[in-house]
């Protein structure tokens, strides 16, 4: 093999496990989309009939792929005869292509794009999907929505009549008088949290469960964090080394 | 140089953007300085009333934008201060009359003859509140210490920040120091807790505004009252003036009258 194709080599990764196929496109600006199809494309040539059928996913890491490569993408596996099922994504935007193309997406796990000589993340990491979060670092007033498919931070005040809509966790380094609604969407087991200095919404809801603030107010607030614990939102006070 | 243009209003309907409107147009004026105010509430007027010029009417704010009459024909002279002017709405129209860009067109326009633009805004937040602020360089908010109010002067602010004026300042109006001090009306720093903006003023609830918009007059010329102060203390801080709050707590009357008479609000 020609000198420095050993790095090309690490760029396309492909593992077998008990699902089917993981081809893994690495996520890194330096090798352009183009470049990955054909060292993909060799690969396949030289592995011949052993692919044939498989069940494949393919993680492109936070690649932000198009809806034109995409297409080759697929068209590269329709070709070699292998089934692209799923596109492992964690670009907002990418995920917005698969829907458009009709190829099922998966948000990233703990296994991202990652060279192997890259540190492990550690094992007692947060166990939830590693979709972007988004931070806003203003107050929310009323009549203002702030909506996002994964986690939201706010480093401010949510205002009555002011709303977040988070497909994830919720935290408010402020004061909360408005509405927020945590987990929307999530269809599996339901461990959304919100916090806040103090949470004193006029609507909770995570998931499908819904709580309402109480009609009496006490004068002293300490942070908390609200869950859902049996079917009903449970609220706690924040105490160091709580998960 | 030309002059400043200042919207005032407030999202809930009947806090006092008139009145306030009114009272710092004409302080200012007493000031010396140059005034035009401008009623933008069309179809609901009332600035003409509350300066006693309602009879003076030929031309309004609708009659300028649609070309039937020069701003200069429009513009009425208050009856007793050369230095302050009207530029009245139009009665039997509605607020879809005239675009933000015609009103910015105007304001500007004023503002080339005038110190100070001080233009009344409608409650509400559609149309006509655009209208309002399409040619402000700066806004104030006027407000009650009330939940409702507060709720609406929090939109009315996300809306001014969005369509990136300056931070407007807060005129916190119709206090009464003593449900306060009961507990049964907000304070002024419960009010900043929500709202986060700075306060330009603080007007007590005062007998003597109702008594004087009756009579077409602005409250301060009353030099009892204590909310003509306070609109004259407003006025001076526009004026870039570091005027320190009236202190609200003290009775306004002499001990013989409050027991005989009973304490006057």
């Amino acid at each position: 093999m020609a000198p420095g194709s050993d790095k090309k080599n690490t760029a396309v990764t492909i593992k077998g496990n008990a699902g089917g196929l993981l081809v893994r496109l690495l996520d890194d600006e330096e090798y352009l989309f183009s470049e990955l199809l054909n060292e993909l494309e060799g690969r396949l040539e030289q592995s011949g009939k052993f692919f044939l059928r498989a069940h494949t996913s393919v993680d492109l890491g936070r690649r932000e792929v198009d809806q034109s490569d995409l297409e080759l993408l697929q068209g590269l596996m329709a070709r070699h005869e292998i089934k692209l099922e799923k596109i492992i994504s964690g670009s907002n935007s990418t995920r917005s292509v698969a829907r458009r193309v009709g190829i099922e997406f998966l948000l990233p796990n703990r296994e991202n794009t990652r060279l192997p000589h890259q540190p492990e993340r550690e094992t007692n990491a947060v166990p939830f999907d590693n979709a972007e979060a988004l931070f806003v670092r203003r107050t929310l007033r009323s009549g203002q929505l702030l909506k996002h498919h994964g986690d939201i931070c706010l480093l401010g005040d949510l205002n009555p009549g002011a709303q977040i809509i988070a497909g994830g966790n919720v935290i408010v380094w402020g004061i909360v008088r408005g509405v927020i609604e945590a987990g929307v969407g999530v269809t599996t087991e339901q461990k959304s949290v919100v916090c806040a200095l103090q949470l004193t919404p006029s609507l909770l809801r995570i998931g499908e469960v819904l709580a309402r603030a109480p009609e009496t107010h006490s004068r002293n607030y300490y942070p908390e964090i609200a869950r859902v614990n049996n079917g009903s939102i449970v609220i706690e006070q924040w105490k160091p080394h709580r998960k | 140089m030309p002059g400043k243009v200042i919207t005032i209003t407030s999202g809930k309907g009947g806090v006092g953007k008139t009145t306030t409107t009114a009272n710092l147009g004409m302080s200012l004026a007493q000031f010396g300085k140059k005034v035009a105010v401008v009623d933008a509430d069309i179809g609901l007027r009332n600035l003409d009333v509350v300066l006693g010029l309602e009879n003076r009417i030929v031309y309004d704010l609708v009659d300028v934008v649609e070309g039937r009459a020069r701003l200069r024909q429009a513009l009425i002279k208050d009856k007793h201060t050369n230095n302050l002017c009207l530029l009245p709405a139009a009665q039997t129209r509605d607020k879809n009359a005239v675009s933000p860009a015609q009103m910015a067109d105007i304001c500007r326009q004023l503002a080339l003859e005038f110190d100070y633009v001080l233009v009344d805004s409608p409650a509400g937040i559609e149309q006509g509140f655009r209208n309002a602020i399409a040619g402000a360089d700066s806004i104030l908010i006027v407000t009650v210490a009330e939940v409702s109010a507060v709720r609406d002067a929090d939109r009315i602010i996300g809306l001014v920040e969005a369509a990136e004026l300056p931070t407007p300042e807060l005129i916190v109006n119709r206090l009464k120091p003593a449900m306060v001090k009961r507990g049964d009306m907000m304070s002024v720093e419960d009010v900043k807790e929500i709202l986060a903006v700075p306060v330009i003023g603080i007007v007590p609830e005062d007998e003597s505004v109702v008594i004087s918009t009756n009579r077409g007059e602005a409250v301060i010329f009353d030099n009892t009252s204590r909310a003509g102060k306070a609109f004259q203390n407003i006025s001076r801080r526009l004026m870039g003036e570091s005027v320190p709050f009236l202190n609200l707590d003290e009775p306004k009357q002499g001990l013989l009258s409050r027991i005989f008479g009973g304490e006057k609000r």
